[in-house]
């Protein structure tokens, strides 16, 4: 009798494993794959709850050991400006073309959803990045490096109240090509009364009157 | 395990080719003087004499010597540097303001 049992048993967890994966296959074959998409909120939900789970506790405990003078904050500011902007954009909010094509969406960095994380969570994720999304793990495993990520920490804090000024100050710091570089120095120097720059070689990209 | 690395390569991969296309994102810059501005938009004349009705939304920054300014306070004469949405939508995103100055470009 017990035999019987662990024989049924046996083809009822294959059959649910082969229905498994054929309704896995003809789900991929069906559906294809957009980066574009919005994960579901199950999928969210349980995304976020495994991140949580996973970050050790005296990782999560751990404050921010700066003085957190201005100083400091401005050094979070550069660095979010030169290494972050470029998916999570200068005001947090993750509102430009590379996070729009990540799946899952970079946050919103200034709403509860980030804001409510310690300090210690958001080290841990800048530094060790989160498998499996668009976001890299920056640690160098040195005190400099973990210097200027509790920099970043300071600044994600600030980021829910930044104002028009500092955001103006990012635009600056954010990275450009070196030929973006020479047409804003040209445009600087228009505005500040001398020639107009000549207009740029037309390559497919940008526009210049 | 092979398999799985695979995925991270090419997650790497479409993460460098998206990179790529973001840094050559079209940038779209009316360089000129201000003729007129209103609450709602700005006339700008390039240096070809054509004359560019842009308009001015909420989320519009304006900025001279990289601090923020209102629209109301772009003075008739200033030379400007805007970056609109794109050749068809000449909203604004960003406006810098310079000198006054006389005279053509």
């Amino acid at each position: 009798m017990l035999r019987f049992n662990a024989r049924l048993t046996l083809i009822i967890v294959a059959t649910v494993v082969v229905l498994a994966i054929l309704g896995l296959y003809v789900y991929v074959k069906g559906h294809g794959f957009d980066a574009r998409a919005r994960p579901s909120g199950l999928e969210s939900r349980v995304a976020l709850r495994l991140r949580a789970m996973a970050i050790p506790r005296e990782a999560r405990e751990r404050t921010n050991p700066l003085a957190q003078t201005e100083e400091d904050f401005r050094d979070g500011l550069a660095h979010f400006a030169d290494h972050c902007a470029f998916c999570h954009s200068n005001d947090g909010s993750g509102t430009t073309e590379i996070g729009r094509g990540l799946y899952p969406k970079p946050p919103d960095m200034r709403l509860a959803r980030t804001q409510n994380l310690s300090d210690g969570e958001l080290l841990y994720i800048i530094e060790q990045g989160v498998p499996l999304t668009g976001m890299p793990g920056f640690g160098t495993s040195s005190a400099d490096g973990e210097r200027a990520t509790w920099h970043l920490v300071q600044f994600i804090r600030r980021l829910p109240k930044l104002t028009e000024d500092e955001l103006a100050q990012m635009a600056v710091l954010n990275p450009i090509s070196a030929e973006a570089w020479r047409q804003r120095m040209a445009e600087e120097e228009f505005l500040r009364g001398g020639e107009p720059p000549a207009r740029p070689a037309p390559s497919g990209h940008g526009h210049v009157h | 395990m092979k398999l799985f690395k695979m995925m991270l390569g090419a997650s790497a991969l479409a993460l460098l080719v998206g990179s790529g296309a973001a840094l050559a994102h079209p940038d779209h810059r009316i360089l000129g003087t201000v003729s007129k501005v209103t609450a709602a938009e700005a006339v700008v004349k390039d240096r070809d004499g054509k004359e560019h009705t842009i308009r001015l939304v909420k989320t519009t920054r304006v900025t001279r010597n990289r601090k923020p300014i209102k629209a109301a306070d772009i003075p008739t004469g200033a030379r400007v540097v805007i970056t609109v949405v794109s050749d068809e939508d000449l909203t604004a995103k960003t406006i810098e303001v310079g000198v006054v100055v006389d005279g053509k470009l």
